[in-house]
């Protein structure tokens, strides 16, 4: 199964043209796997994964009871080891997801030897992941006196994060086609909560006819799908996984 | 290495201070949606609705449970999770046009069926992952005979479908609305309310006659049409969680027990009978006639407690409008025992016509003595107790009454000691005093004997010689004895002896379940 449909198939990296970043037609996890880590493309793959997806391990180390400061450390530290090792012989143990070989990845990390050194490297200014960008709820989440567990937090940072990637690419194809009040609108609609605005009201609001509204959510909602699709396939080895994968990050939210 | 940024402190001032923590629940799915959600939406629901594009996508059930998975500790959740997404997914022959009603039965749409070219509702029921095979069919197997019902106040079901554990049916699309919407928005006069409910209880014979029962009858369950005639819906659907699941699973999908009778209550599922839909013609006559369900607590559990241990409120208390007769029609219908209310929902209907008519019921109205029966089994502990201190009280004044005719004492009369607590908590010592407070009450009744009074006795307590305490109290007898009780047990002794020989003249014990009746 292709990521994604609208796109043609390939091995390679292809540059986007749509928000200056790094778009790939097949999924990032995908290419770090084949080729152990080593190749540009696949370190520029992972890369990308770790600045995308340093919020759970944050939260993580956090949750363990380490402060601010120090849990930044070790979530530069982990990133850099992990982008030096190429040691993906773990992969395979956690199904392939890259979710869990992180975790797993990250538990190893905090226990062992290698923590100390990488920890030092910092002073270096060697600064991957973007900590600046935590949201004083994130911070009030981490250090609340919540009864969620550090596994736990890991994967329900791991779901806002992954959604918060579709969102937010579905929110520039919007805008940059001059749409960005349609995608205000048609937002709500998406999870099919009760006491959202109806259509006929979205529709009146923005000027439309009920059955132009339909057919723009109609395209809203398949794109959506597609994007999130498309975005847990960059975390999966095997395509056939994305299914099983959302299934299990609806269940992480909802227990 | 591609662009690193520093952490500084002061970058982390963009962060406002006011945000909230307190979290929000989705009004779908009831997960919480965290204050840092993109786009503020429940990030759950938002995963769901991109489950669609698997719809037709082969799953392999046994794969996501395989134990060896290291997700496998939320199998049940995620299969519950995609059971629902999956329905919603797919709709075959129906088109979803609106959600037109919610609870936790599941989601009813207006919908258009697509190869009819007719517009419907379309009923998809979430059941979890409590159902199973054996149970599914069994609601298959009810449900179509419930469709082959054909009468004009039935709604008519068109097709019944299954899909992944999880069922739905397509209906007949009423443009009315639920009886209790719109008694709502105005309290329905006394003979439209009978009217009606006559009505229904006709509709319900039928659905008897046809061996079919509703077990759900409530006022969401009435639907009127924009004549204002009553439509029954959902027949038979409480079967769906009946039988394999707990009484909870069956509140959780049915919702509210206020119009649940109590065999129902008890998960007594053999007992559910035609006088089951009587009882619930009778809940929502209540409803009507009162504005207010017979039961209604705070939660699941107060209302079921009342439902079982308390006689529902009579009507004219709540509306003093309803005559005598109209109140003992309703109150039979809701009667604890089955065999107690009408016998058919046809001798309702019946009944009803007749208050319509002015002519005499056949309902009789409860008695002193059967009401005085109810309160015994509503209140099994102070009647318990109640009867135990007026034996004890009887047999104790008869034996010193005979002992002074008998054989005339020196000195006469009775002395109660305080009883002794032998129970381990402490505060049962106030128990023990009731109870002798309460035989010294009794034994006062009884006319030419002497009883010493409570404050006078009291010095003795813990004091066994008897023979002094008669000589300083001047009485010929004692009754002295113990109280244990442990938790729902209670056991008590008496002993009554004569202070003159220091013997004893009688001695029982009681030793009672405070939870049983007596009745």
């Amino acid at each position: 199964m292709p990521a994604d449909e609208d796109q043609a198939s390939g091995n390679g990296i292809a540059p986007s043209t749509q928000n200056g970043g790094v778009a790939f037609t097949t999924t990032h996890w995908s290419v770090v796997l084949e080729a152990h880590g080593q190749s540009p493309a696949a370190r520029e793959a992972l890369e990308k994964l770790c600045r995308t997806y340093w919020r759970p391990v944050y939260g993580f180390i956090r949750r363990q009871g380490t402060r601010p400061e120090e849990a930044e450390d070790l979530t530069q530290g982990f990133f850099s080891l992990l982008l030096e090792r190429h040691d993906f012989d773990a992969v395979r143990k956690e199904k392939g997801r890259l979710r869990s070989y992180l975790l797993t990845s990250l538990k190893h990390f905090l226990a062992s030897e290698h923590r100390r050194a990488m920890t030092a490297k910092r002073g270096k200014g060697q600064r991957l992941i973007p900590l600046e960008e935590l949201s004083a709820n994130e911070r009030l989440e981490l250090e609340g006196a919540g009864a969620v567990s550090a596994d736990r937090l890991y994967e329900r940072r791991w779901a806002l994060t992954l959604m918060e990637q579709v969102l937010l690419r579905l929110r520039e194809e919007y805008c940059s086609a001059g749409n960005a009040a349609l995608f205000d609108s048609l937002k709500q609609l998406l999870p099919d909560e009760p006491g959202a605005p109806s259509r006929a009201e979205i529709a009146s609001q923005l000027g439309m006819t009920e059955n132009a509204l339909r057919q723009a959510f109609h395209r809203f909602r398949h794109r959506y799908q597609l994007l999130l699709r498309e975005e847990i396939s960059h975390t999966v080895a095997i395509a056939s996984d994305v299914e099983d994968e959302l299934r299990y990050l609806i269940a992480v939210l909802r227990t | 290495m591609t662009e690193f940024r520093a952490v500084h402190d002061g970058e982390r001032a963009r962060d406002s201070p006011e945000m909230s923590s307190v979290p929000r629940v989705c009004r779908k799915c009831r997960a919480e949606i965290f204050a840092d959600a993109p786009e503020g939406l429940c990030t759950a629901c938002l995963f769901e609705t991109g489950l669609d594009l698997f719809a037709d996508a082969s799953v392999a059930p046994q794969k996501r449970d395989d134990p060896g998975r290291e997700d496998c500790v939320v199998a049940p959740d995620r299969k519950r999770s995609a059971r629902r997404a999956k329905i919603f997914a797919d709709f075959g022959d129906y088109e979803l046009l609106e959600v037109i009603g919610r609870g936790g039965q599941g989601v009813v749409y207006r919908a258009r069926q697509k190869s009819l070219n007719r517009t419907v509702a379309l009923k998809v029921i979430g059941l979890g992952h409590w159902a199973t095979e054996a149970h599914l069919k069994r609601f298959r197997r009810e449900a179509e005979a419930a469709a082959r019902l054909d009468h004009p106040c039935i709604v008519p079901i068109h097709e019944v479908g299954e899909r992944e554990g999880s069922c739905y049916f397509s209906m007949k699309l009423i443009e009315g609305g639920q009886l209790d919407e719109v008694a709502k928005q105005e309290p329905m006069p006394i003979r439209r309310a009978v009217e009606l409910i006559a009505k229904v209880a006709r509709t319900v014979h039928y659905a008897h006659e046809h061996g079919i029962l509703h077990r759900d009858i409530k006022p969401g369950n009435v639907l009127l049409d924009r004549n204002g005639e009553p439509h029954l819906t959902d027949f038979g659907l409480a079967r769906l969680v009946e039988t394999e699941s707990t009484v909870t699973h069956t509140m959780e999908v049915l919702g509210t027990p206020s119009y649940m009778a109590p065999e129902q209550a008890q998960g007594d599922n053999a007992a559910v009978s035609n006088a089951t839909d009587v009882y619930g013609l009778g809940a929502v006559l209540y409803q009507l006639l009162t504005g207010h369900p017979p039961f209604a607590g705070g939660t699941t559990y107060e209302t079921i407690k009342l439902l079982l241990d308390t006689e529902p409120r009579l009507p004219r208390v709540l509306n003093p409008k309803i005559d005598r007769d109209l109140s003992t029609i309703c109150l039979k219908c809701l009667e604890k025992d089955p065999k107690r209310r009408y016998s058919s929902a046809l001798a309702l209907a019946e009944d009803l016509e007749r208050w319509l008519k002015h002519e005499p019921i056949l309902a009789r109205h409860t008695g002193i003595i059967t009401r005085g029966k109810k309160w015994v089994r509503r209140n099994p502990t102070s009647a318990l107790l109640a009867a135990s201190l007026v034996a004890l009280a009887a047999a104790a004044g008869w034996i010193v009454w005979k002992s002074e005719f008998v054989r005339p004492p020196v000195t006469t009369g009775i002395a109660v000691l305080p009883f002794e607590n032998l129970s381990d908590e402490k505060e049962h010592t106030y128990f023990a005093d009731g109870v002798q407070d309460d035989i010294l009450t009794k034994l006062a009744k009884v006319a030419d004997l002497k009883v010493i009074s409570r404050t006078s006795v009291m010095q003795y307590r813990g004091k066994r010689n008897t023979r002094e305490i008669g000589d300083a109290l001047r009485v010929s007898h004692i009754l002295e004895g113990s109280v244990r009780r442990d938790r729902a047990r209670i056991h008590l002794n008496a002993q009554l002896i004569d202070t003159r020989t220091d013997t004893h003249v009688w001695a029982e014990e009681y030793d009672r379940d405070l939870r049983q009746s007596i009745s």
